[in-house]
């Protein structure tokens, strides 16, 4: 998932998808202990999970809910839809494939299932191939069925100029020209023949890839898949003049200002295991700032009381809430997707008991504080976010109890050897700047002397992402783009995957058996059963090679309003909507 | 008049060409690269670079871009080249938005009337006030009245939007709900519910402003009452109020049209600060998060109207001189 420009700018945060808090582990000296959980992911492949959704218990009917954003969705086109607030609340509109169902509820394990399908996929030849049969009586906002051809529509769509900003890996992995000269790019060109997609009936679906493609069901779960008749396309004015697929449709959309979503009577719950229809109308107010939705949501008056904030509490009001204990009842409050990381370019730096020294030196308490202190970050000691399905907790390297790290074992790591001045390369931005400083010190401690270098903002993900770049030390941050321990080990970890420019392996780090062990674990079909293979095969990287230092989880802190019912941190980090109601 | 209207038109027209090259130039200068930040993914490949450069016709020269720009305000064109894809842009044609496809005559005709709401309303309020209390205080100048208002003044004059606003907010909105949420209905859907959606951002800006509009017009006030011909109206007997109103008033105002007229101009073209402390999506908002996204058509656009009201009221401006004192005529080289 994209972030905005600016975030761009500040981390290889491009992209990313989540799961719901699997577990967590606050290690702060004062802050609140996360529930730390186990939570399995399941993936429907044979179609168990049925319409309608169970009841939610105490779920009334009626009411508004309002949502509090600081500027409306990028996109409502659903084939251009990558932005965590679009995924979330799109999903009340658009339809796809697949999709997922969350609870909130403690221990019930999220699950990837058939959406418009009847199930996550059924492939015979591990990947190769792939179909889907629609569910019945699935229609669009104007009562005309859902067929097959609508959903090839929309990812052909997304081959086009107004699918460039939705995500890719669809297209990549069906069309080997993609993107290139040649490749397929879209319906206007005339040609509404997506190669690898057939529709040999209404309401069958297949996929033909030239090599396994075990992610399938987790890319159809993106709103590519949403179906768009072919007829109402009205190629960039979709964004605001989309048909709905889902419970709800447009009723009122003003750029930049308010749209209002209403019931969409031709959605029938019987074919939809993921959506409720209780409130009534969804009004996104998408001119407010976290400062005033913060303001707002703490006084909660009027419609606000049934309002939900999608912003995060700004770090200076994070104290004024806590210091409310009623407020903080209805505090959102957990780890999100994103991981912060000083990569050690193991090209450079090629003796492991440096890089196990640099581990241990790393004062993790300063760090955190630099940032913005422990309400908005987490201290991190895995390469993948507790809300992955292959998080596996542990830390290779424990600091003492004061969370300053160990001199003592870093020193002792060290004895004998002379490191050089090391250089850091780092983002120029004012928290980094912080961070910086707070690096230099932390090694300073153990001998090891560090040489910031600032480079601009824009060009950062660029310089870096070069193979001999001379740089030792590379911060960047991570979420992955979708709930999958290969979105994040497949990518941050593969040394096969280095080329010349454009790297995500900040680290350079490249061992053959971690390659091979990927590439078995990329290739599992069940991918439920593969994950735990990911926590494992990472925890043996940190211990074996400490390719990189886990700075911090990145964190959510948001407001809900006393009359949402059945509202949660979601796998996106916002408040879940689709079962939600006004009490 | 006509030769002076004239002559201030083309001077006018000259200034907005200016404005739109030095906007185009600067954004050429800078590092931004649009088609980089709309290639959505990270895996954008070289060749949907360039189609998205292709489209948006970033690859032109910028001579040529500008050309493109500036035809297309009168005559119209389409965006996009050969393109399946290619967008109509009818006249007047400011380009589209990068990021949305929406066409920026729409993203203004959108966002004006919020800020024309702010900046008009605002300015009835704190050139009312501000003048009433100056006049007010240069009358009884020295009293408790004076002393207190002109205090008052100096406070609010020392504070900011964002700190008036955000009390405000917190205080009469949020905590009491004694004043509405602020937000934009137009006026001609509700005229209270317009009124209403406004009047907190009208306080807040008649607090602030309304003191350098008491400060000038009670040094205008008190300078012309110290003139002869206010001493002589005096002396003939005349009453007080047609010697304050009729006489006075009217030569102390022209600074002060003067003053109003350069704030509302440029203020038209977008009050950022005020807008975004009361989540209102004017144009300033919008042109702020523009520039962010480097969305060059949006902000062009925005700057061209703005700069256009800039002119526009100084015309205005100068039109009223003449009609506030007869003493300048337009036209000629000086009036006496």
């Amino acid at each position: 998932m994209r972030k905005t420009v600016k975030a761009l700018a500040l981390g290889a945060i491009a992209t990313s998808l989540v799961l719901t808090a699997a577990c967590s582990a606050n290690k702060g000296t004062d802050q609140e202990k996360d529930t730390a959980k186990e939570q399995n992911f399941i993936v429907d492949y044979k179609g168990d999970v049925k319409g309608p959704r169970a009841e939610v218990a105490g779920a009334k009917t009626g009411g508004t809910i309002t949502i509090l954003k600081a500027a409306c969705f990028e996109h409502l086109d659903p084939q251009q839809i990558y932005v965590s607030d679009a995924l979330s609340y799109g999903p009340l509109v658009h339809r796809s494939l697949t999709g997922y169902v969350e609870t909130g509820v403690e221990g019930e394990p999220m699950k990837l299932v058939g959406d418009l399908a009847t199930n996550a996929g059924t492939t015979t030849d591990n990947g190769k191939t792939w179909t889907y049969t629609l569910r019945d009586n699935i229609k669009f906002e104007d009562g005309t069925a859902i067929t097959s051809k609508d959903v090839a529509y929309g990812i052909a769509r997304s081959f086009g100029q107004f699918g460039v900003q939705g995500p890719q890996f669809l297209q990549a992995a069906l069309d080997a020209k993609f993107g290139a000269e040649g490749g397929y790019a879209g319906p206007s060109t005339g040609d509404l023949k997506v190669p690898g997609v057939t529709t040999p009936d209404d309401k069958t679906i297949k996929f033909e890839f030239a090599t396994p493609q075990v992610a399938l069901p987790y890319w159809l779960a993106f709103p590519t898949s949403t179906p768009v008749p072919a007829a109402k396309d009205t190629k960039e004015k979709y964004d605001f003049e989309f048909v709905s697929s889902g419970p709800y449709k447009r009723a009122e959309l003003v750029p930049d200002t308010r749209i209002v979503f209403e019931k969409n009577p031709a959605w029938d719950p019987n074919s939809d295991p993921i959506r409720k229809q209780y409130v009534d109308k969804f009004v996104f107010d998408c001119t407010t700032d976290a400062k005033t939705q913060t303001d707002r949501m703490s006084a909660a008056n009027g419609p606000d009381a049934a309002a939900i904030m999608t912003g995060n509490v700004p770090p200076d009001q994070i104290p004024v809430v806590k210091g409310n204990a009623e407020l903080m009842k209805r505090v959102g409050s957990a780890p999100n997707q994103y991981v912060y990381y000083l990569n050690i370019n193991t090209t450079r730096v090629t003796d492991v008991d440096v890089r196990r020294a640099l581990n241990y030196a790393f004062d993790r308490d300063a760090y955190l504080k630099a940032v913005g202190g422990y309400d908005i970050a987490n201290p991190a000691s895995t390469i993948t976010s507790p809300v992955n399905p292959a998080y596996l907790e542990f830390d290779a390297y424990p600091s003492k109890s004061d969370n300053h790290g160990d001199i003592d074992k870093a020193m002792k790591l060290l004895e004998g050897k002379t490191v050089p001045t090391l250089t850091l390369c780092t983002a120029n931005t004012a928290v980094n700047q912080k961070v910086a400083a707070v690096l230099q010190e932390s090694f300073k401690r153990a001998n090891i002397t560090v040489t910031p270098k600032f480079i601009p903002s824009g060009d950062y993900y660029t310089t870096v992402g070069r193979k001999g770049i001379d740089c030792d030390l590379i911060t960047s941050a991570w979420g992955q783009d979708w709930a999958d321990g290969q979105s994040v080990l497949g990518v941050l970890m593969d040394g096969a995957q280095i080329k010349a420019e454009g790297n995500n392996n900040y680290s350079y780090f490249n061992d053959a058996a971690v390659v091979a062990k990927l590439k078995e674990l990329r290739e599992m079909a069940d991918r439920g059963a593969a994950q735990k293979g990911y926590g494992e095969l990472e925890k043996q990287i940190m211990e074996q090679h400490a390719p990189l230092i886990p700075l911090r989880y990145g964190r959510t802190f948001g407001i809900y309003g006393p009359n949402v019912g059945n509202t949660f941190l979601n796998q996106f980090s916002q408040f879940d909507l689709l079962a939600a109601y006004v009490k | 008049m006509f030769r002076f209207l004239i002559k201030r038109v083309l001077l006018g027209v000259s200034t907005l060409f200016a404005i739109s090259v030095t906007v185009f130039a600067l954004f050429f200068m800078g590092p931004a690269d649009p088609a980089a930040s709309m290639c959505g993914t990270k895996q954008c490949t070289p060749v949907q670079h360039e189609r998205i450069t292709t489209f948006l016709e970033l690859d032109r020269p910028p001579h040529e871009q500008y050309a493109s720009y500036m035809r297309g305000i009168f005559v119209g064109r389409t965006i996009g080249g050969d393109s399946p894809d290619a967008i109509e842009c009818p006249a007047p044609c400011l380009g589209i938005n990068f990021r949305t496809y929406e066409q920026v005559s729409t993203v203004i005709g959108r966002t004006m009337p919020i800020t024309f709401s702010i900046v008009l309303g605002g300015a009835v309020l704190y050139v009312l006030i501000g003048t009433g209390l100056g006049m007010l205080s240069a009358i009884k100048r020295g009293s408790i009245f004076d002393r207190i208002a002109s205090g008052t003044a100096l406070t609010f004059a020392s504070t900011q939007i964002f700190f008036i606003g955000s009390v405000l907010l917190l205080v009469f909105v949020y905590q009491t709900d004694l004043l509405p949420l602020p937000k934009y209905v137009p006026f001609t859907e509700s005229p209270l519910g317009w009124l209403g959606g406004m009047i907190v951002p009208w306080i807040a800006l008649g607090l602030i402003n309304s003191a350098q509009y008491a400060r000038l017009s009670r040094a205008q006030m008190i300078e012309t009452l110290s003139e002869d011909f206010v001493r002589t109206a005096r002396a003939k007997g005349l009453a007080i109020a047609p010697i304050y109103f009729r006489h006075a008033l009217r030569a102390a105002v022209t600074p002060i049209v003067t003053i109003a007229g350069l704030d509302i101009g440029g203020q038209l073209g977008g009050v950022a600060i005020t807008e975004t402390t009361f989540s209102l999506n004017g144009m300033g908002r919008t042109a702020v998060r523009a520039i962010d996204e480097a969305n060059l058509p949006v902000v062009m656009g925005i700057v061209l109207f703005s700069a256009m009201f800039l002119v526009l009221s100084t015309i205005i401006v100068d039109i009223l001189y003449s009609v506030i004192d007869p003493r300048v005529k337009l036209g000629t080289s000086g009036g006496h």
